[in-house]
């Protein structure tokens, strides 16, 4: 039976805070180093040492392998309608920071099963839902003090989602709900109002049009929800609209991109990035979208960079781990699958300067297996986050 | 000290005498041999409602109570147990602890069901911790509320730490129904606006033509059980008669036997003779009784006909608890229990003559709406009982967690004029009495069950917090815990 | 010297296992199987091994062993060969899985059960070799179930062994309670019970009936000799059932007096730990204990000390991991449920669940991560089903005198990377993943001709406007030429899009997305 982390942690943490050694017979720092019988050393939350070649201690915690602690950017850790301000369908300046409950039960799974970073995003009931927030899954019940990065990135969706609650108005409009969008072209058509207006907004700007004119900009990446073709193609096509129409920079992210597999030159051309969504056996998933396995592989194949996700991390087959797994089923090697769920999303969250990687200096965030990582038959078995142990493997 | 010296030895006797009566197959709970001995030491100890033994000890040993008596010996390694009152623990007559929620909210039940098959023993383990400090140690738990027959009940033992049905299970000391509740009349249909109907999932109203319907029908089914003992009984004295005739029947044919094969190759050659087929003579007896069908129901409400099994009806509503008393007074061996009454008060003589125990549930939560009682009247347990009605409290058997909350409703109707003495009496003894477990449980005697509470003060008094309490001999609840 | 050079020439023959022309693919049963990796699941891998099946049975495993010179040889260097999984209960693989009545012992699944269904072609895709199908658990007392193989074109080419066991059910039928499914379960019994009672009652007061009658008639009486059996449960039992021949028994009282009599195995459903009590006090006081199979829900763990006492086998439900929240905390705690029957001795096999992806392969590699050893994790999905099924002997490993059931991996059968490639069942090659069409579909999307319906993304080509390189012609009808389009002028902006506040002096007369 596994216990609630944050009492062993708080067995274990003996000693000086955020501080330690963990052994394992095979350590995958992410950048592409594959180091035997190695020691990482952690000292005040970050990785002091990493050394090969040595024998643990008697008490010391040993593994199998360790990796760097995994991350999710689409991590679905807010994922309730009350996270989306629903009187507007456009809220590019609302932070989903504000509303996160961090005693969510989502969090300790997520941690439990080795993802220590993720990017919490607004519901995508909205065609613009807010600014994401990147934060460690583990540490105090702060959400300032788990931050790794405010506004990461603005969230928004394409698809029937944005439009699945609203309706139009059956003689007089009876809610709020009685409103455009209530097609996928009606998202589509307030994603470009949207822009267009930024674009061409004179005078006092406001909040909304800030953020509006930073992703244009390509400051803040555009991190959009489109699971079917048609979706892709809209986003893609929206931000090569924008660079035609005001020579506009915008860095698109799709989430879940579950047919990104058919035309994956569109991505190449915009050089727009993919967080799959989890692996769906059966094909047919959300939208109607067709998930194909060797996705991944495809899309990596031509030189796009990829992540992987779970979404809510339910169950040993559905976790971060095991999509990578999958993953490689689907036939990536195994860097390129470690790539794809430490590296990658640290790199297009911007936070690659403090996760992703085990290196001295980085934050230390490790997932501790009990066997080859990303294998069914093996699983995280501990978590050190900051430095600390925070889930003890038995 | 001469009368109060020879107390305990009239106690003792007392006790002695009131020994576990044979009858019921009650399901055993016996914990392992080398379990604790306690020994429960207290200023006052109440050993059966109204009386108390002063500066008095309990011994407790494998689970049963052992001794009581003011001279009562430490035996070693016994641990002591000091407190300010001791008194046996209390039990809800009326309550739904531990019932599956699909049990609990079943509309098809019989009177072969038993709740018994429907408990949940692994969930809400910290309800029956709850219950346990709050002093309630066995309550009778019933299932199909919303039924008109309910099924039977199970006395239980309130323990979290009982895993199997035959560990809590005490015995299965009644069956239940109701007559005239809204809330067992099912699903009603709404017509909407555009001329559609929309079913409405809550509980129909009840009318006039169903009340009157529901009292027939717990009467029709008690007759039903009346009529099918009678006809088992019939059909054992026919059998008998009927063997009899036979046997002798079989003997003379076994005598004549001899002839009769004599007399038939007679017949055999005649017929060859005359060139016919032999014919055999018909033979023609008594056709044997038939036995009545087998009905598991009806063996149970023969048994409340003939009062081997106590029925608890809930009835309310002063209408229907006059039929209902009217219907079954002509059952001489009927053991009827009336659970809820909200208006019993109108039938309060008659309920005194036939002596029928009224469960009452003290409730704060005011008139029901769709049956538009009259009122729940906090008073009316002490107002039933001031007139000789004989009464229980529970806690309603809606809500397993109300279980927990008997005391304080009990309390409720204290204030509101019920005798403190007749309300110990209605959580301890009398509950146990009514449903025919006095042997096991109720008061604080020699050879039963070790259900003991250790209070602060007496029953009803301020400061009457529980400080300890035992079940079955285990020690549950500590000040500590 | 010629001699030797025949000798040789035969000795190289043999060693070299020249391929014949192959007789059909699936024909008579009988294979030599070269593999790069042979995992017997009976204690052995070997290395480049060899597994001779003839008419179906496995007649030999070893590394360099010999076989018929005319023996169809199929040699497969980068795979792995492994048995057969076994799958202990399934309800899916044919017509509804549940009838209304509430006891329907009558029933048998040889009546259900499609073998077109596409469960048994994911079973082929997955490696399950052999399944149990039994009734579902929406009912009291259920059918016959049947052990079958995933190939075949009727049920009788799909048996592997009939009557494998009753299905029952201690957890509610929709329209019940638990109290009132416990009851239904007791009745049926009690109901069994009255029956042979009066049946036998009935004979006797026949005979002495006919005793009576003969006397008075004056003959013998006729002595008639009971052509029944006498009962022989365990728990209870009727006397005097020689009276009655077997065959008068009322058909749907039959298959339970089997099952008393210890003769039938039953699985009995469970939906929750007080529900295993209810099963096995019902399976004990009606004698049929000793046969009983549990199929549990995943929260039946907490009733396993009761199940390791009496000793019962069970098979578990697919979701493994139990999560349960506490009330007061709000915290979640796992509990991993196979390891609990592991550690208390209880022998338990897997169940896949109902998507393609998590099917047995999947269920042991779960256990590897979660505590079981491999051993054990195999185990569950091979040999322990294979016991409870009574075929122990039959399947579950690579042995000599085991059916000819092996599945070529692409790697190790527990890995996430590995891919059936291949699947032999009784010595005929039933399944190649290279021409698996819908595999190839999963894996790329790919929709080889005439393999699948209307595809509506099939024909689609890029709109010609996206490409900025290709000419803007727009095709007319037949006989037309084709006309060039005037294009609007391209549009010039005169907005930095990095916010110049004070650049508003060259408007765009046209803007586009006007207000609403």
């Amino acid at each position: 039976m596994m216990t609630p982390g944050l009492l062993l942690s708080l067995a274990l943490g003996v000693g000086a805070p955020a501080a330690g050694t963990y052994y394992a017979d095979v350590v995958y720092t992410g950048d592409g180093q594959t180091l035997e019988r190695c020691a990482v050393t952690v000292a005040d939350g970050k990785i002091t040492a990493l050394t090969p070649g040595v024998s643990p201690k008697d008490d010391a915690v040993r593994v199998k392998a360790i990796t760097p602690g995994m991350i999710d950017l689409s991590a679905r850790v807010a994922n309730s309608p009350y996270s989306v301000e629903e009187t507007y369908e456009v809220t590019p300046d609302f932070r989903v920071a504000n509303t996160l409950d961090l005693f969510d039960v989502t969090w300790e799974r997520h941690l439990q099963s080795g993802v220590t970073t993720v990017m919490a995003s607004p519901y995508d009931d909205n065609c613009i839902g807010g600014l994401s927030v990147v934060l460690k899954t583990g540490g105090a019940k702060d959400v300032e003090k788990r931050t790794v990065r405010a506004d990461a990135a603005l969230r928004g969706a394409f698809g029937s989602q944005p439009s699945s609650r609203n309706h139009p108005a059956y003689g007089a409009p009876d809610d709020i709900f009685s409103r455009r969008p209530t097609t996928r072209m009606g998202v589509e058509w307030e994603w470009r109002k949207s822009f267009f207006d930024a674009l061409y907004a004179q005078g006092e700007l406001d909040a909304g049009t800030k953020v509006l004119r930073r992703a244009l900009t390509g400051e803040l990446p555009v991190f959009a929800q489109a699971w079917a073709t048609q979706d892709v193609r809209t986003a893609v096509f929206l931000v090569e609209e924008m660079k035609a129409e005001g020579d506009a920079k915008m860095r698109l992210i799709v989430d879940c991109g579950a047919e990104a597999w058919r035309e994956p030159e569109l991505l190449v051309r915009s050089g727009a990035a993919v967080v799959l969504a989890p692996y769906d056996h059966d094909g047919r998933t959300t939208d109607g979208a067709f998930y194909a396995l060797e996705s991944a592989k495809t899309l990596t194949d031509l030189g796009v960079t990829v992540a992987l996700s779970s979404h809510y991390a339910a169950g040993p087959g559905s976790v971060l781990g095991a999509q990578a797994g999958y993953a490689m089923r689907g036939g990536l090697t195994f860097d390129q699958a470690l790539a794809a769920v430490t590296i990658n999303p640290a790199r297009l969250a911007g936070v690659d300067d403090r996760v992703g990687s085990l290196a001295v200096g980085k934050d230390a965030d490790l997932a501790l297996w009990n066997g080859t990582p990303f294998e069914l038959s093996s699983r995280v078995v501990g978590v050190v986050l900051d430095g600390d142990l925070v889930v003890a493997p038995e | 000290m001469n009368s109060s010296a020879s107390w305990p030895a009239l106690a003792g006797l007392v006790c002695a005498l009131s020994l576990p009566a044979v009858g019921r197959a009650a399901a055993a709970t016996s914990p392992p041999q080398d379990a604790p001995v306690y020994v429960v030491r207290a200023a006052k100890v109440v050993t059966r409602p109204g009386h108390v033994l002063e500066n008095a000890a309990v011994l407790v040993r494998n689970g049963r109570i052992e001794r009581v008596a003011q001279d009562l010996a430490v035996p070693e390694g016994a641990q002591v147990i000091e407190g300010a009152v001791v008194c046996a623990g209390f039990i809800d007559p009326w309550s739904c602890l531990g019932v599956d929620a699909s049990v609990l909210e079943d509309r098809s039940p019989d009177a072969a069901t038993r709740t018994a098959d429907g408990l949940d023993l692994f969930t809400a383990d910290h309800v029956r911790e709850e219950c346990l400090a709050a002093g309630v140690t066995s309550a009778r738990v019933q299932g199909g509320y919303r039924a008109g027959t309910c099924g039977l009940a199970a006395f239980v033992r309130v323990d979290p730490t009982l895993d199997t049905t035959e560990g809590a299970v005490i015995d299965e000391p009644c069956l239940a129904m109701s007559a005239g509740l809204s809330i067992d009349m099912g699903p009603s249909f709404r017509r909407m606006p555009d001329g559609s109907f929309q079913i409405d999932s809550g509980d129909r109203p009840i009318d006039v033509f169903d009340r009157v319907s529901a009292v027939e029908r717990v009467v029709s089914q008690i007759e039903t059980g009346r009529q099918y003992r009678e006809a088992q009984v019939e059909y054992r004295y026919e059998l008998e008669e009927w063997q009899k005739a036979i046997d002798e029947k079989a003997k003379e044919l076994e005598k004549d036997f001899k002839k009769a094969k004599k007399d038939r190759e007679k017949e055999i050659e005649k017929a060859k003779e005359k060139g016919k087929e032999f014919k055999d003579e018909r033979y023609k007896e008594d056709k044997k009784p038939r036995e009545p069908k087998y009905d598991a129901e009806r063996e149970q409400l023969a048994r409340v006909a003939e009062g081997e099994l106590p029925l608890v009806v809930e009835v309310h509503r002063a209408a229907e608890l006059r039929n209902l008393l009217k219907g079954t007074a002509s059952f001489q061996r009927l053991r009827l229990v009336i659970a809820g009454g909200t208006e019993a008060l109108t039938c309060a003589d008659e309920l005194a003559e036939r002596q029928i125990p009224v469960i009452v549930w003290p409730s704060l939560a005011g008139p029901n709406g769709s049956d538009e009682f009259d009122g729940r009247d906090l008073a009316l347990a002490g107002n039933l009982a001031a007139k000789g009605v004989p009464v229980l409290l529970g806690s309603g058997g809606r809500q397993g967690t109300d279980t927990r909350d008997l005391p304080l409703l009990a309390a409720l109707a204290v204030g509101h004029g019920l005798d403190a003495q007749k309300a110990f009496e209605a959580l301890t003894l009398g509950a146990a009495r009514t449903f025919d477990q006095a042997h096991r449980v109720g008061s604080v005697e020699v050879g039963k069950d070790a259900d003991l509470l250790v209070l602060d003060a007496m029953p009803f008094e301020p400061g009457s917090a529980v400080r300890y309490v035992l079940t079955g001999g285990r020690l549950a609840i500590t000040p500590e815990n | 010297m010629k001699n030797q050079v025949l000798s040789a020439l035969s000795t190289t023959l043999a060693a070299l296992a020249i391929a014949l022309p192959a007789a059909a693919q699936n024909g008579d049963g009988n294979l030599v199987i070269k593999a790069g990796k042979v995992i017997t699941n009976a204690g052995e891998t070997l290395e480049n091994g060899t597994i001779v099946i003839q008419n179906g049975r496995i007649t030999a495993v070893g590394k360099d062993i010999e076989y018929p010179w005319n023996a169809q040889v199929r040699e497969f260097p980068d795979a792995v060969a492994f048995p057969g999984f076994v799958e202990a209960h399934t309800t899916r693989g044919m017509d509804r899985a549940n009838e209304n009545i509430d006891v329907a012992a009558f029933l048998n699944v040889r009546d259900s059960i499609d073998p077109v269904n596409f469960y048994y072609e994911d079973a082929l895709r997955a490696g399950i070799t052999t399944i149990n199908v039994q009734q579902g658990a929406d009912c009291v007392v259920g059918g016959m179930g049947y052990v079958v193989k995933p190939v075949g074109m009727t049920v009788e080419q799909m048996t592997v062994r009939p009557n494998s066991g009753l299905a029952m059910s201690a957890s509610p039928k929709r329209g019940k309670s638990r109290a009132t499914q416990a009851q239904a379960l007791r009745r049926a019994f009690d109901d069994l019970h009255r029956y042979l009672d009066e049946t036998v009652q009935e004979k006797k007061e026949g005979k002495d009936y006919a005793t009576r009658e003969a006397m008075f008639q004056g003959r013998e009486p006729d002595e008639e000799t009971a052509k029944g059996r006498p009962m022989t449960g365990s728990a209870w039992k009727v006397e005097g059932l020689e009276l009655v021949p077997r065959w008068e028994l009322d058909e749907k009282q039959a298959p339970l007096l089997s099952v008393v009599e210890g003769k039938t195995r039953v699985f009995l459903f469970c939906g929750s730990p007080m529900e295993v009590m209810t099963a096995l006090s019902i399976a004990s006081e009606n004698g049929f204990l000793h046969r009983t199979v549990l199929v549990l829900d995943n929260s039946c763990w907490k009733a396993a000390d009761a199940i390791a006492e009496r000793g019962v086998p069970v098979v578990l439900d697919p979701n493994l991991m139990y999560v349960e929240r506490d009330p007061l905390t709000g915290e979640e705690q796992r509990t991993f449920v196979p390891k609990v029957f592991q550690d208390k001795g209880i022998e338990f096999a897997l169940r896949s669940a109902g998507n393609s992806g998590q099917s047995l392969w999947y269920q042991a590699a779960i256990c590897m991560a979660n505590g079981l050893t491999r051993e054990q994790a195999i185990a569950a999905t091979t040999t322990v089903p294979a016991k409870l099924l009574g075929l122990g002997d039959r399947v579950g490993s690579l042995e000599k005198g085991k059916d000819g059931n092996v599945v070529l991996f692409s790697g190790d059968p527990l890995s996430v990377r590995s891919f059936v490639q291949n699947v032999v069942i009784e010595g005929n090659l039933v399944y190649d993943r290279a021409t698996d069409t819908r595999a190839m579909h999963l894996d790329s999307g790919a929709q080889p001709d005439n393999t699948a319906p209307y595809d509506p993304n099939g024909d689609w080509k890029p709109h010609c406007c996206d490409d900025p390189t290709h000419e803007h012609v727009v095709k007319t009808d037949e006989g037309e030429d084709p006309q060039e389009v005037e294009e609007a002028p391209a549009k010039k902006h005169n907005h930095p899009v990095d916010g110049d506040k004070d650049g508003d002096k060259d408007k765009d007369a046209d803007k586009q997305g006007e207000d609403k």
